[in-house]
């Protein structure tokens, strides 16, 4: 094994003791300082860096004892490894000693063999106490940073989304505007109607988004009082109506008055929506979506919205509510999505203290339940 | 004269653009087809002098109706340009291989559309 060359410290009031312990210290290769009392130990700690303190419990006037307290009460002291010294027949100080954070302790007379071997150790333990330190404060750096850089990255977010919003809303309305003017020919419409539903498709993906981020940041607020399901049902079918009839895809509701649970109607409306949505989506023209609202286990209220869709791989299926995840679907590129829905239900349903999963067989269909505390 | 343009693509507005741009800044005539059995019927049928065809059909890949012009006696005269969104991963020479003309990236705005389907034109017919 290489010798760590470490500089030491020894205290001792007898002089044999320190002469002997230098010789050999210093023959090994060690640099080595010596003081021959308590009070000249700490003076000397305080001036000068040292690896390996090794110290006399028995001393006049200062023992070796109250040295230790004294450096351990030191926090720049606080990596040096401290080696007591004593006399066979005072084992009780070297166990106070080491109770109080001494490394190790030597017995008088010296073992050349044995002091080497110690003073090793103590050397190794103290550079591995050191790289533990280093590590922990270069963890701690880059932890650091990277909840700046995360924070960062939500402003920016934030500020990107707020900057869209204002330009896109202008856009929105000019186009409006232009539409009204009724010497417009076919063509114009035509133009001016894709470019609507392109705008309003980029404003709905940037709500998405802030509403996630809203979510995230617990900045949502959200009300809660008691809801019929059967309501949110009935508001969610009319908001998809539309694109149900466009798509060819039947909408089956069942859900009984007094369904109630607590939380936010509206909220809990955008997430039945959402899942009414992908479903008609997701599903071919003469296909059938049903919602269903009914008791669930545990006193809870559960509503599933089932389709007879293309379903969802089961290696998707559990990633379907993280953001920004969408399928690799056949149909290729979908326009109106962001990978961002399901992410919102989740969150609304969470918040609300409810869960929600999916189930799902490749080819039959997919099924979108969640279970929320009955009002 | 090359003046009679076929667009087969699945997405409506895209095909409302495309059109209307042909028309108005190019002059040339146009009809639509939503996807791959569509548009070769009508390239049949029609028999337009250019296909603009984009590559990811709801019904087949779009080299496949590439294939199936190119090896077809009515339609093999066809000058077939892809729409390719820069996702895809064709390359220029595989589809030149296969028979398309040129290659136009997604998304492109409208009149840069038009000249590049003129530049490509004049290209394979000088
Ligand atoms: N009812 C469903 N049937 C099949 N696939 C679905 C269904 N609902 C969601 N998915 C899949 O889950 C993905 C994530 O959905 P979502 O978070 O709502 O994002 P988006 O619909 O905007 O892509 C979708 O891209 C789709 O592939």
């Amino acid at each position: 094994m290489e010798t760590d060359l470490g500089t030491i410290l020894v205290v001792d009031d007898d002089r044999m003791s320190t002469m002997m312990l230098t010789r050999v210290l210093t023959s090994i290769g060690h640099s080595v300082t010596s003081a021959s009392s308590g009070k000249a130990a700490l003076e000397l700690l305080d001036s000068k860096a040292f690896d390996v303190l090794i110290l006399d419990c028995l001393m006049p006037e200062m023992d070796g004892y109250e040295v230790l307290e004294i450096v351990r009460g030191k926090p720049a002291l606080k990596d040096l490894a401290i080696i007591m010294v004593s006399g066979v027949e005072d084992m009780a100080s070297v166990v106070a000693c080491l109770e109080l954070g001494a490394r190790d302790y030597l017995n008088k007379p010296f073992d050349p063999a044995v002091l080497r071997a110690r003073i090793q150790n103590a050397l190794a333990q103290k550079r591995s106490r050191e790289r533990e330190a280093k590590l922990y404060a270069d963890l701690a750096a880059n932890y650091e940073k990277l909840r700046e850089l995360e924070s960062l990255r939500d402003n920016l977010i934030h500020m990107i989304v707020h900057d869209l919003r204002v330009p896109l809303t202008n856009v929105i309305g000019g186009l409006d505007m232009l539409s009204t003017i009724a010497s417009l020919d076919t063509d114009a419409k035509e133009l001016l109607s894709l470019s609507h539903r392109g705008a309003n498709t980029l404003l709905s993906l940037i709500n998405d988004l802030l509403d996630v981020k809203r979510m995230e940041s617990h900045a949502l607020v959200f009300e809660r009082r008691p809801v019929d399901l059967a309501d949110v049902v009935n508001a969610a079918c009319e908001n998809v109506a539309f694109l149900a009839t466009d798509e060819g895809v039947k909408l089956n509701k069942d859900a009984p008055a007094g369904s109630k649970v607590m939380g936010d109607a509206a909220l809990l409306t955008r997430v039945v929506t959402n899942l009414l949505g992908n479903a008609v989506k997701f599903t071919p023209s003469g296909g059938e979506v049903t919602v269903r609202a009914r008791p669930g286990p545990d006193g809870s209220m559960e509503l599933e919205v089932r389709d007879t869709g293309e379903g969802i791989p089961e290696d998707a299926l559990v990633h379907v509510f993280e953001r920004f995840y969408q399928v690799r679907s056949k149909r290729g590129t979908r326009t109106n999505a962001s990978g961002l829905g399901l992410t919102f239900c989740k969150m609304a349903i969470e918040a609300h203290g409810g869960i929600i999963f999916a189930e799902s067989t490749l080819g039959v269909g997919s099924s979108f339940v969640f279970r929320l505390a009955r009002a | 004269m090359s003046s009679h343009i076929l667009v087969i693509d699945d997405d409506a507005d895209l095909r409302v653009l495309v059109r209307v741009a042909l028309a108005r800044l190019g002059g040339y005539r146009v009809d639509t087809a939503r996807n791959g059995a569509e548009g070769i019927a009508a390239a049949k049928s029609l028999r337009p002098d250019i296909v603009l065809l984009d590559m990811t059909l709801p019904d087949c890949e779009g080299t496949d109706v590439l294939r199936s012009l190119a090896s077809d006696r009515d339609t093999k005269d066809i000058i077939v340009i892809i729409l390719s969104a820069s996702a895809s991963r064709r390359s220029e020479p595989e589809l030149a291989e296969l028979g398309a003309a040129g290659v136009i990236a997604k998304p492109f705005n409208p009149p840069t559309l038009v000249e590049r389907v003129k530049t490509i034109v004049a290209r394979v017919r000088p």
